[in-house]
């Protein structure tokens, strides 16, 4: 398990420093600002725990589904 | 989210649809039990540092089959059984607040958040969290630095690695963050979770109660529920000042009881209201045998005591509280008790316009707690009083 989140946090990281390429951006333009994806562009990845199991889900797994993503709290 | 659920029920059931849900919490366990409660089947997902960049709860985003973003503002009162075709061939208006890619370059974060709940994350706070400290100070206008910085100081306050201090430093660190982006309402629930009734948009976690009734029934055994609420958590809100009771007489007016030096550990915690600008506050009162100390409250005589003396021109709502009876003779646990005060800017009544506080505008209040207690170094039990002092002082725009 640790080598899969050792591996999970460096991917992460490569992915945060390659995808302003993809986008056309810098580094400098995703750090200080926080900017929303538009309608209609990449939603971007997301890889956070599962709040059951602490295993890591990734939205890319996800790929070839239609996808709700709700925000949402308990409270 | 039960409309959602309910919503998206027959589009999951026929695989056209996978629903995530993302939660900013700061305890993940209370969502699980909010989960099982209300049937959500699907995953969910913690983002406690709020590493997404959500601003507010709830919302929800439509993505589709090649990971594009179709809509960024669903709510569920516009969404009809076509809601999918709807959603999916035409985007609808939209003003997405999240941004992507999340930043998940932050080693300590990241570290933190994926190591095992327990002593695993222990670890990983006591490692990382100067390190982000030192990121706090190094950019003290970076909100979501110092935001990130209370979510760790409350995740440490909560672990068996609590250091004193860490729930007030928790606090302080999202009141800074708020003071920087007031209209950050993620940053805002997490203090008034713990702030003022007054303050609370709603009651946070009354629901947990009903829940574990709810799952004892349908289930036929308790749920795995082991964290513990405080009462800001289960209070409701209440619209205008806290009502002050009748303070009743102080235990130890002259301070006759001998003083507990080492046996029992206090801290004290304020939160105060983030809304209103009232100097109106929630303050916690927590006390545990020290570690080391080899002390137990012994609960076979009266129950424990916590006394506050308002300060000049503030009032408190009950300034004498008592630790319910505990049955077992001798016991260990963690008492918290809170306290709502009022200052004398929210039109208390009794304010005199000469009121404490010192030229940074800082009152300190006063207190103390009453205790039985025994220590097996000695075989002596001994009734004692435990003095503290807060520190109130108002967050200034």
């Amino acid at each position: 398990m640790t080598n899969i989140r050792r591996s999970l946090v460096t991917l992460l990281a490569a992915i945060t420093l390659l995808l302003p390429d993809a986008l056309g951006m810098t580094a400098d333009d995703l750090l200080p600002t926080r900017r929303p994806p538009a309608v209609g562009s990449p939603f971007g990845d997301l890889v956070l725990p599962d709040i059951r199991t602490g295993e890591p889900v990734d939205l890319a797994n996800f790929r070839g589904k239609k996808v709700l993503l709700i925000e949402f709290a308990s409270w | 989210m039960p409309v959602w659920h309910d919503i998206t029920a027959q589009a999951r059931e026929d695989d056209e649809l996978v629903v995530l849900g993302v939660i900013q919490e700061q305890h993940p366990e209370r969502c699980v039990l909010f989960a099982d409660w209300k049937g959500f089947d699907w995953p969910i997902v913690w983002d406690p540092f709020n590493l997404t960049g959500s601003r507010v709860v709830p919302g929800a985003f439509a993505i589709d089959e090649y990971g594009v973003l179709r809509s960024g503002n669903l709510r569920p009162d516009r969404l009809g059984p076509d809601f999918l075709d709807q959603t999916f061939e035409e985007p609808l208006d939209v003003s997405p607040r999240w941004s992507w890619p999340i930043e998940v370059d932050d080693g300590p974060l990241a570290s933190i958040l994926f190591a095992d709940a327990g002593a695993a994350r222990d670890a990983a706070l006591a490692g990382h969290l100067p390190a982000l400290a030192a990121r706090a100070a190094a950019h003290p206008e970076d909100g979501p630095a110092r935001f990130q910085l209370g979510v760790a100081h409350r995740m440490r306050y909560d672990g068996a690695r609590g250091e004193p201090g860490d729930f007030q430093a928790a606090l302080d660190a999202w009141a800074a963050a708020l003071a920087i982006d007031p209209n950050q309402y993620i940053w805002r629930r997490r203090i008034q979770q713990y702030g003022p009734r007054m303050d609370k948009p709603y009651p946070f976690y009354s629901w947990v109660d009903q829940a574990v009734a709810d799952l004892e029934a349908r289930d036929g055994e308790t749920p795995d529920w082991i964290a513990e609420l405080t009462a800001a958590e289960r209070a409701e809100p209440r619209r205008g000042l806290p009502s002050v009771q009748s303070s009743g007489e102080a235990p130890d007016p002259d301070g006759l009881i001998q003083r507990d030096a080492d046996w029992m550990a206090l801290e004290t915690a304020v939160a105060f209201d983030t809304s209103s600008g009232a100097p109106v506050a929630r303050v916690h009162v927590e006390l545990r045998p020290a570690p080391g100390a080899e002390a137990h409250w012994n609960n076979e005589v009266e129950p424990m005591k916590v006394w506050i003396d308002a300060p000049e021109g503030w009032q408190v709502d009950q300034s004498l509280r008592e630790w319910p009876a505990v049955e077992a003779e001798i016991s260990d646990e963690v008492r918290r008790l809170e306290f709502e005060v009022v200052g004398p800017e929210a039109g208390a009544g009794n304010a005199t316009g000469d009121v404490a506080g010192d030229d940074t505008g800082t009152t300190t209040l006063h207190g103390y707690a009453l205790f039985h207690a025994c220590q097996d170094r000695d075989g002596v039990c001994v009734y004692l009083r435990k003095d503290f002092e807060v520190a109130l002082r108002p967050p200034t725009d």
